[in-house]
């Protein structure tokens, strides 16, 4: 442990978590971008080098406060390798921040500020690590298909504050829309969330329930981080459908965002028991509804004219009352 | 024999936002062609029994209480007047004077038709949004809201019912209820996709469990109609930028409604009007029809009511253009048919029937495809599909954070909000999937959609937020966006 004097203890230490706060506000950013470049079907690989030059900044920055007499880390070609040195580089001024909380020159609130806010920023900046590494490896490997987005949506403005989401709209009794963007924080987070260590696959899982049978999971793998696709669902109508996205691996699904519930519609009227109520409006206006008595029973509803809209429903009915 | 039939007339207009271009003289057209040949209609029945259920969209009545559209139309009627020659002069003239004893005020005049009651007026979500594709159901708040809040402003009474043929999905019924709604209008397929079999098929509304909305099948109005107006029923949509009626149906088609096509060649024109076009002749023929049709529902109730057991009812939906800009001869058909002691409106016939089938509509759409799913690969419609629920989340923080503040500082919110209903609006995704005009329909939603977020990126920023030169929802309130 570096002897510090307490005198300086102060200025360098908010010095130096500056200097990494503002370089990982920056790496995210430059994280965003590259999604968002990568997404488009541009190559990374440039983008990868002006974050590793970024990481070696944060390294540095850190170095240079950490006078520990270790050398320097060598240049290395992986960006991710740089990025996990510049982890290893804020996990020594993250211990070196521990042991300023038992130094009694500094106040006591100051010193766990700051030992939280490092801890934060090498969090961050690991979870950047990992997440530039899956870049490389799935990206690279499978670059987004450039007709993944229609000519409309890329004319338009970039939304500010892309967000970890998935969207579901059904459509009709066997098909749904789904549409979903990861960001990197998103998929870093799921990275770290799976136990498995082989390396993990963006997927579409679907889970589908229904009255009239058992519940179904299924997964889909997909290779856009932004993406949409309309779905097809075999004979599940009237069923309710959940859609997440996430990391898989190993028989593990690590979530990153999940869609509200939609149901299916059917393809015919349901089962549902027959009957009757009336709605009156209260004082305020608003509809009381209770049971009503069934009024008489129809004998059968009368065939209509051909090429009625509503004929399919027509034929005589059996009411059990 | 009692009342069983609703005729429910639907005016609509895409969105207008300035007073001049192809969107405002298409306005000004409806106005002058359809909605004020409506109201004469429906003004010289006096009420006598007369029942007609007219289903106004929010977003017509905002254009058309705008100062600068009603000098567009002021204008247009003009101009027909200095055109017009022989009877169709007459026509215009009477039209015009309309015009100018109403004051320019279309409000007013469906405000006097409803207290008198010869109509009961009804609305449909803000922008006329087809409700399952803007994402989910919270989405819809504002447009059920919005909807009603400026129903009532423009004719003093809130609205009894809602169109939703555009698209019904489970559960809005609550959004409609809690708004002081009493029926909705869906698509056959709603029905066809209930939560229980419809035991009286068409003829009965469903009762929606909880909430106690009715739900009335709209039965699409070219099924058995004089075939004239079938046909220009099902073959335009002009103002949505279909193809206009093809000219050889009929010596009765009004010569305007050729409106904007290509100039025909004159020896074509001439084989379709070979003989002389008279409104007079156009109106008697529509007036001939309009018995028999009438007949043929008067057998159909008959029958249904003995079936039943109960006093039936059916809703038909006409698009309010048909009468007079697409079929010259239509208002005479109206006339007579809104006269008939058959007619109801789907408020007076609940009063009297208040027992029904308890179940759920399904989610569904008027239309060929009764169902969302276009036909193939539509990667625009697919983009709309995916960029409406993302705007619509985002405005949703935004009214989270504005929807409580002082009026200066929600201004900003509150015009990205316009923006976004105007994004939503459901002539767009329909266009898209009819093809014609589909191009057009994307530049809208982009050109909607770039503003929003324009307007929600400097929602922080001082200054007067851009705003169309036509004001819509001047009444709009951030609360309905909000998640809380």
């Amino acid at each position: 442990m570096p002897q510090v004097p307490p005198s300086e203890t102060d200025a360098a230490v908010e010095a130096v978590a500056a200097a990494v706060e503002a370089a990982i506000e920056a790496l995210d950013d430059e994280l965003s971008a590259l999604y968002l470049a990568a997404a488009n079907g541009a190559p990374v690989a440039d983008d990868a080098a002006r974050l590793a030059a970024l990481a070696d900044r944060v390294a540095a920055a850190a170095d240079d406060w950490i006078t520990i007499a270790t050398p320097p880390p060598a240049p290395a070609p992986d960006p991710a390798a740089l990025l996990d040195e510049a982890g290893e580089a804020l996990d020594g001024a993250l211990a070196l921040l521990d042991g300023l909380e038992s130094d009694a020159a500094l106040p006591p609130a100051d010193r766990v500020r700051l030992a939280e806010r490092a801890r934060r920023a090498a969090d961050t900046l690991r979870r950047a690590a990992r997440t530039v590494a899956l870049f490389s490896l799935d990206l690279d490997a499978h670059p987004a298909p450039a007709d993944y987005c229609t000519p409309a949506a890329r004319s338009l403005p970039p939304y500010p504050g892309v967000r970890d989401r998935i969207t579901t709209t059904a459509l009709d009794p066997d098909r749904a829309f789904v549409a979903w963007a990861v960001t990197a924080a998103g998929f870093a987070r799921a990275t770290e969330a799976l136990l498995a260590d082989e390396r993990p696959t963006l997927t579409l899982r679907v889970y589908i329930e229904s009255a009239d049978q058992p519940p179904s999971v299924s997964d889909h793998p997909v290779d856009t981080w932004l993406g949409q696709t309309t779905m097809e669902i075999d004979d599940r109508p009237g069923a309710l459908l959940v859609c997440a996205i996430g990391l898989a691996a190993g028989g593990t699904f690590a979530h990153i965002a999940r869609a509200v519930a939609v149901q299916l519609p059917r393809a015919t009227p349901g089962g549902g028991p027959l009957r009757f109520a009336r709605a009156t409006p209260d004082a305020d206006g608003r509809l009381r509804v209770e049971a009503a008595p069934p009024p008489p029973a129809p004998r059968a509803v009368p065939p209509l004219e051909p090429g009625a809209p509503i004929a399919t429903l027509l034929a005589p009915v059996e009411v059990d009352r | 024999m009692n009342r069983t039939l609703s005729v429910l007339v639907r005016l609509h207009a895409p969105p207008v936002e300035r007073p001049e271009g192809p969107a405002a003289e298409r306005l000004y057209a409806l106005v002058a062609e359809s909605i004020l040949p409506l109201v004469e209609t429906l003004r010289g029945l006096g009420g006598h029994g007369a029942a007609c259920t007219v289903v106004i969209t929010p977003l017509l009545a905002e254009a058309w209480s705008d100062p600068a559209i009603q000098a567009g139309v002021g204008r247009h009627l003009d101009a027909r007047v200095a055109a017009a020659k022989g009877p169709l002069r007459r026509r215009a003239e009477a039209t015009r004077a309309l015009w100018h004893l109403l004051g320019g005020d279309l409000d007013r005049a469906f405000r006097e038709l409803a207290r008198d009651g010869a109509v009961e007026l009804a609305t449909t979500p803000a922008t006329d949004a087809a409700l399952p594709l803007i994402g989910e159901r919270a989405f819809a708040r504002p447009q059920i809201a919005l909807a009603v809040a400026t129903h009532t402003r423009h004719f003093g009474a809130p609205p009894a019912g809602i169109d939703l043929t555009r698209g019904y999905s489970p559960r809005i019924d609550l959004l409609c209820a809690e708004y002081g709604l009493r029926w909705c209008l869906v698509a056959p397929a709603a029905f066809e996709r209930a939560t229980a079999k419809p035991v009286y098929g068409p003829w009965a509304p469903l009762l929606c469990p909880n909430s106690g909305l009715a739900a009335f099948v709209a039965e699409p109005a070219a099924a058995d109609l004089p075939p004239v107006a079938a046909r220009a029923l099902h073959g335009v949509v002009r103002d949505l930028g279909l193809r206009a009626p093809p000219v050889d149906w009929h010596p009765a088609l009004h010569p305007e409604a050729l409106g904007d096509q290509p100039p025909l060649d004159r020896s074509t024109r001439a084989d379709v009007f070979a003989e002389p076009w008279s409104i007079e002749a156009a109106e008697q023929a529509a007036a001939a029809v309009a018995d028999p049709w009438l007949d043929a529902r008067r057998t159909e109730a008959r029958a249904a009511a003995a079936e039943l057991g109960r006093t039936p009812h059916r809703a038909v939906a006409f698009d309010g253009a048909l009468f007079g800009r697409w079929w010259g001869g239509g208002r005479g058909f109206l006339a007579r048919v809104v006269a008939d002691r058959l007619m109801t409106t789907p408020a007076r016939w609940l009063e009297e029937n208040p027992v029904h089938q308890s179940a759920w509509p399904g989610l569904g759409r008027s239309g060929p495809n009764p169902g969302f799913a276009a036909a193939g690969d539509d990667p625009d419609r697919e983009w709309l599909l995916d960029a409406l629920p993302l705007a619509a989340a985002r405005m949703t923080r935004l009214a989270d954070r504005f929807a409580g503040m002082v009026p200066a500082e929600r201004r900003p919110a509150e015009e990205a909000a316009r923006a976004l209903l105007l994004a939503q609006c459901g002539d767009w995704p329909l266009m898209i999937e009819h093809g014609a005009a589909g191009l057009e329909a994307v530049d809208a939603v982009r050109g909607h959609l770039a503003r929003f977020e324009r307007l929600a990126d400097a929602v922080d920023a001082p200054g007067e937020a851009e705003a169309p030169a036509v004001r819509l929802f001047e009444d709009l309130d951030l609360t309905p966006f909000a998640s809380w």
